[in-house]
């Protein structure tokens, strides 16, 4: 059965490749005379096709099995195709939709079926309209939603455009109103349309359908470039976030965890659910939500991604060499866009798993205007205590017991409970919503609200309280507070219009905020009982740390297309950001360690065109970006250039050259102990450089039968990257400046990403390998180069997915090389004033040693029903213990004290269910 | 004979390669710098403490310790030019004869040489704190008798039980770090809390912070709960310099966070900082 789909889809690609020189009469035509004695059918074919100067399509191998004997004496060719056939008995035809008679097997008849119907639907008549302009929309059949960034092409010409964030599509010059319309998107099946001399040119909606094939959702660009000209952009993903149910989770369908699978995105960093892209940290990716930036992407400690399935519609990735549209970050983007809603009719869904419940509801509000809203929360359920505690092993003090006679550890005395009553709240949550509001004002104007809005919380706090006696006449009470909180408010008002056939405008104000703080204090307050000669008095103190990052983006942009030819479009817009950063850092109540309070305003006005060129083999696209950040007072320009040239149908080559500036940057502490592990500083052009980065990748693709090759060669040169640490603090005193924690330098990244995926079948899936380096120069580390925290030699990634009947199966392994880390030269041991013994590490080389590979299994099976679906999955199935760091203690037994070295692991072995269910 | 010759050479050849693989650092390594422990009070001998660090070699059985070092020629000048020199006495300490060296407001150089490299170090002694003051002297505890392995929770608070919290306040008007500690003085000093014998469970991590950090406040308090001997303690106020305080910031000691604290030595770990305390007497008894 498997081999005779994969013969109907090889057939299916030949039709496509034949399909584009359409001979209009070849049925009609008249076979005065040829005799054929039993040959070989593919050698028939083949003659016929070479005398009278037609196509037809067919699977040379398969034919030549069967020989047949016929003679065409003043046959028309459809009849003759048919009798010669006839003897077969196993083979048939029908006419594609360029005219074109197609052999395939009788068991084909998913393609008969369509063929038939496309048949049937065709306009037959003569066209009475050409070279016109085509404008109009692509939708979801089901909820009406537009699709953005769907390929539209005319089928058998090289007229192909991309559906734009809103949906909407615009073919210019469209030979006549007699051909076929093919669109195309991820996950889902393609539509095709016949275009007739009624169909209405502008407002002309398509509509698509989900598909049934597994992990379709994950497909590197110009994997369908035979029928497609218009997705071919350097080292891009696009991902459909529905289909994410039929990959292995735990707990979360996660979109970026999903990404981590494909080659140059590392997979290995389970403390974090950013993109490392290409040897780039998280924040050197732009994450855009509906337009704002969000800053930061970890719920649970980096476990989840920020982001609900529920509430995406779609995903796209550039690994690099991205569009001039883009700016502010070095490494990649992330384009997300939100779900409208069902403008059909209401519809509600909802997950439950170990870990967290997720709903949703979707409905159209009017005619015109639709809503969705999605949430989900974290519950304390074993497999969050779980994860929780994998992630918070670290969150205790380093302190040695006191020796006899001393004195000072053990506070609190809680553990006693005679002395007093004592509650601990070791709290923790996430959880997030999304909200989107869709107002389709006219068929030119679409305004969209969008609101993104998630949260972290931890409290790991203690309070002891003391009454004394029935009255509580006297007090006192102790607080020890650590609560932790960091999370996004995001929010987005976008005005589209569409202004003619073209030119096209979208106008976004958006605010988006980050938080982070972090209050690790002991509060006491005492009170003391009026007596006699004194009135009462009440008294607070607080001891301890408080850390907390607050980022504010404010953001106006206008966006242009305008379509000049149909071979040649405009991208231009303006782009401005005002960022207000503040970091402070303080130490019992009174004293700011690290205070800083940015303020900085990035405009950038860009200009890109894209050209197709040699009959569309060759697409290039120029493109300019000039920012001007207020804090240093200079312009920044940043030229690109990528392009792709299809050398064949099958072969694809692909370049793109750029510069890019950062001017918001996280300075990551992976440390849990310290807080919150990282903090957005603004550049100022000193101590904190704005980063450059220059861009060169290099690929080419390879297509065969139902594989596709895909291999990128990258290079970055990074300027002025910042490390932060406490490490050389100089000076002793009760402030530190930022020269003294930052340290800046420079950085090459390299490395090639090969992808061999399997496309079509039950039975498909990728393998992803990526080798690279990520090498850092920083002086005040060391005097020789370093590998990078985020550097990986090899990344090797197997996704397998089968469908069985209504069951999807699917499995992934990760393999990794280690990640550096500094490790420790020695160990010592001060006692303090009260006895207590304090150890303190000294580093050795900056990352010298590495940890010992990642690697882990996991696999999945999902059952899908009419009303929803339950996912069986199964994380790290062969329990690896996979080290996240190392931890060192000091042991002492009698006069010696020794160096103990312990990893601290990731998550083992770890089961999960999920079910979900939706209306419709 | 010849296969001899052979293997020499390759042996030979081997010891080369080995050889100008051995890179050069010009930094010292970190294993080599001593760590010392001295706090310059006045009224008191000064004690320094002086030890290796314990190696890292990256091998999991590492059983590398810290060792004394002894027998070094340690000198401290003073700022109204005086000298003394410490007396090694074993086990890496080592100590002034004198009582009186230490004075408020001068400035103590460490100095001495060891492994071929000067070691220095330079500290001031602060001012004696004033105002020293805790709001009472006398607290009653009950003694708790966990041995019999009922847990961990006694009976219900007594109304007996003292549960006010010392409030130990003093002058500040610079904003210096100061710290209090408390010491049982006793020779032989009764535990107030009998542990179970057969304690495998851990202590929730809370009660292992440490609930004394230096501070730059005027006041701190102390609950009757942290006592865990009966009989006479002191309670001690230090006045401190900012190198002490920084011993307190967090330090890493796993692979994420590795870092020393600052310090006033060059080309040493550790502490030699002065300090000047003032002392009051609390008793613990038993209800």
């Amino acid at each position: 059965m498997q081999k005779q789909l994969l013969l109907i889809l090889y057939v299916l690609g030949l039709t496509v490749s034949y399909a584009q020189t359409p001979t209009d009469s070849a049925a009609e035509l008249i076979i005065k005379d040829e005799f054929y004695n039993n040959k070989p059918l593919s050698e028939i074919i083949a003659d016929l096709q070479k005398k009278y100067k037609f196509k037809i399509g067919y699977d040379a191998e398969l034919l030549k099995k069967y020989k047949v004997s016929y003679w065409f004496d003043n046959t028309k060719l459809l009849d003759g195709i048919k009798g010669a056939l006839k003897e077969t008995k196993d083979l048939t035809f029908y006419i594609d939709e360029t005219n074109v008679i197609q052999i395939v097997p009788k068991t084909a008849t998913e393609i008969l079926k369509t063929a038939r119907r496309d048949f049937d639907t065709r306009y037959r008549g003569e066209p009475t309209r050409s070279d016109f302009t085509l404008m109009g929309r692509v939708v979801e059949r089901k909820t009406s939603e537009n699709m953005p960034f769907a390929s539209v092409a005319v089928l058998g010409s090289k007229i192909g455009v991309q559906t734009n964030v809103d949906g909407y599509f615009t073919l210019l010059k469209v030979p006549s109103d007699t051909v076929t319309i093919l669109v195309s998107y991820v996950g889902y099946k393609n539509a095709k349309v016949h275009l007739s001399p009624k169909t209405p040119l502008e407002n002309f909606i398509i509509e698509i359908e989900p598909g049934e094939q597994v992990l379709e959702e994950v497909m590197v660009l110009g994997e369908k470039t035979e029928v497609l000209k218009a997705n071919e952009i350097v080292g891009m993903i696009k991902m459909t976030p529905k289909n994410l149910a039929k990959l292995p989770n735990i707990g979360e369908r996660d979109p970026f965890r999903a990404f981590q699978l494909m080659p140059g995105v590392s997979a290995s960093n389970e403390s974090s659910s950013g993109l490392y892209v290409r040897g780039g940290t998280p924040d050197q990716t732009l994450v855009l939500y509906d337009g704002f930036t969000v800053y930061h992407v970890d719920h649970l400690f980096g476990f989840f991604s920020a982001f609900n399935y529920n509430a995406l519609k779609d995903i796209q990735l550039y690994k690099g060499g991205f569009d001039a549209k883009f700016g502010g970050r070095i490494s990649a983007v992330a384009e997300i866009t939100g779900k409208e809603g069902n403008k059909n009719q209401f519809n509600a869904g909802a997950d439950l798993s170990l870990l967290s419940m997720n709903g949703y509801i979707e409905t159209p509000l009017s005619k015109k205007m639709t809503l969705l809203v999605a949430g989900r929360r974290s519950y304390k359920g074993a497999l969050y205590e779980k994860i929780f505690s994998t992630f918070t092993t670290e969150r205790q003090t380093n302190v040695s017991q006191p020796g006899a006679g001393g004195f000072g550890g053990r506070p609190g005395g809680g553990r006693f409970g005679n002395m007093a009553t004592q509650n601990q709240t070791a709290q923790s949550y996430f959880y997030d919503l999304n909200a989107k509001l869709t107002w389709n004002l006219s068929k030119k104007d679409i305004f969209t609200w969008s609101l993104y809005n998630g949260t972290d919380k931890m409290d790991n706090s203690s309070a002891s309280n003391f009454n004394f006696g029935r009255q509580s006449l006297f007090g006192a009470s102790t607080s020890s507070t650590d609560v932790s909180a960091w999370g996004n408010l995001g929010s987005s008002f976008k005005w589209s219009r569409r202004w003619n056939d073209k030119l096209y405008s979208n106008m976004l104000i958006s605010y988006s905020n980050f938080y982070s703080n972090r209050d690790n204090t002991r509060a006491v307050v005492n009170t003391i009982p009026a007596t006699d000669s004194t009135v009462a008095t009440t008294r607070n103190i607080n001891i301890g740390q408080v850390e907390s990052n607050d980022l504010k983006d404010f953001t106006a942009k206008i966006d242009f297309e305008y379509k000049l030819t149909p071979h040649n479009q405009l991208q231009f817009g303006i782009h401005s950001t005002a960022n207000t950063i503040v970091y402070k850092y303080t130490q019992n109540d009174t004293v700011d360690v690290l205070s800083k309070n940015d303020r900085g305003v990035i405009t950038s006005l860009y200009l890109q065109d894209q050209i197709r060129l040699l009959q569309t083999r060759l697409m290039i696209k120029p493109g300019l970006r000039l920012n001007h950040f207020d804090v240093t007072n200079k312009f920044y320009f940043e030229p690109r250039l990528s392009g792709t040239y299809a050398w064949s149908d099958k072969i694809k080559f692909k370049a793109a050259v750029g510069r890019y500036y950062q001017f918001a940057k996280q300075i990551n502490r992976e440390d849990l102990t310290q807080g919150n592990r990282s903090y957005w500083l603004l550049a100022n052009g000193e101590s904190l450089p704005v980063t450059k980065s220059d861009h060169l990748i290099l690929g080419g693709s390879y297509e065969f039968k139902e594989y596709l090759v895909d291999v990128e060669f990258y290079q970055k040169n990074n300027v002025g990257i910042t490390e932060y640490t406490l490490r050389f603090v100089p000076q002793i005193r009760q402030g530190l400046s930022v020269q003294e924690t930052f340290f800046n330098g420079d950085e090459v990244v390299r490395g090639v990403d090969v992808l061999l995926q399997r496309k079509f079948g039950d039975f498909n899936g990728w393998i992803g390998y990526t080798l690279a380096e990520a090498v850092r120069k920083v002086s005040a580390f060391s005097d020789r180069p370093y590998y990078a925290d985020q550097d990986v030699r090899h990344q090797f990634k197997f996704i397998g997915a089968y469908r069985w009947k209504n069951i999807d199966f699917a499995l992934t392994q990760i393999f990794s090389t280690g990640r550096p880390y500094t490790s420790i030269a020695g160990a010592y041991q001060i006692t303090l004033l009260d006895g207590s013994v304090r150890n303190f590490t000294m580093p050795s080389d900056k990352n010298a040693t590495r940890f010992s590979p990642y690697h882990r299994l996991d696999v999945s099976a999902t059952y899908n029903a009419r009303w929803g679906s339950i996912g069986l999955s199964f994380f790290n199935v062969y329990n690896r213990k996979n080290v996240w760091y190392k931890r060192f203690e000091i042991i002492t037994e009698g006069e010696e004290s020794v160096l103990q070295t312990t990893n601290v692991n990731y998550l083992g072995f770890t089961p999960n269910v999920t079910i979900s269910w939706k209306l419709h | 004979m010849k296969s001899y010759i052979t293997s020499l050479v390759s042996l030979w050849s081997m010891a080369v390669l080995f050889a100008s693989c051995t890179e050069t650092h010009s930094v010292i390594d970190a294993n080599e710098k001593p760590v010392i422990e001295a706090f310059l009070a006045p009224g008191h001998p000064v004690s320094l403490k002086l030890t290796t660090v314990i190696g890292y070699t990256g091998e999991e059985s590492s059983d590398s310790v810290a060792r004394p070092i002894d027998g070094q020629q340690i000198q401290i000048k003073v700022s109204d030019g005086s000298i003394f020199t410490l007396n090694s006495v074993g086990d890496g300490i080592y100590e002034s004869k004198a009582t009186d060296i230490v004075k408020f407001g001068l400035i103590y150089t460490l100095d001495f040489t060891y492994n071929g490299l000067p070691i220095s170090a330079t500290t001031v002694i602060p001012t004696r704190p004033t105002g020293f003051k805790i709001s009472k002297d006398i607290v009653y505890r009950s003694k708790i008798d966990l041995s019999s392995g009922t847990g961990g929770f006694g009976g219900p608070g007594g109304f007996q039980e003292d549960r006010t919290p010392i409030e130990a306040s003093w002058d500040n008007p610079n904003g210096e770090y100061h710290f209090v500690a408390l010491i049982n003085t006793e020779e032989n000093p009764e535990s107030i809390v009998i542990l179970p014998t057969d304690t495998d469970t851990p202590l929730p991590p809370f009660n292992r912070r440490i609930n004394n950090e230096p501070t730059t406040a005027t006041v701190t308090n102390i609950m009757p709960q942290t006592f865990q001997y009966f009989g006479k303690h002191y309670a001690i106020l230090y006045r401190l310099n900012p190198d002490y305080a920084a011993l307190y910031r967090s330090t890493g000691t796993t692979t994420q966070n590795i870092s020393t604290p600052p310090t006033s030595i060059t080309n040493g770990l550790g502490i030699f900082t002065g300090v000047n305390a003032d002392t009051l007497i609390v008793n613990v008894y038993r209800y």
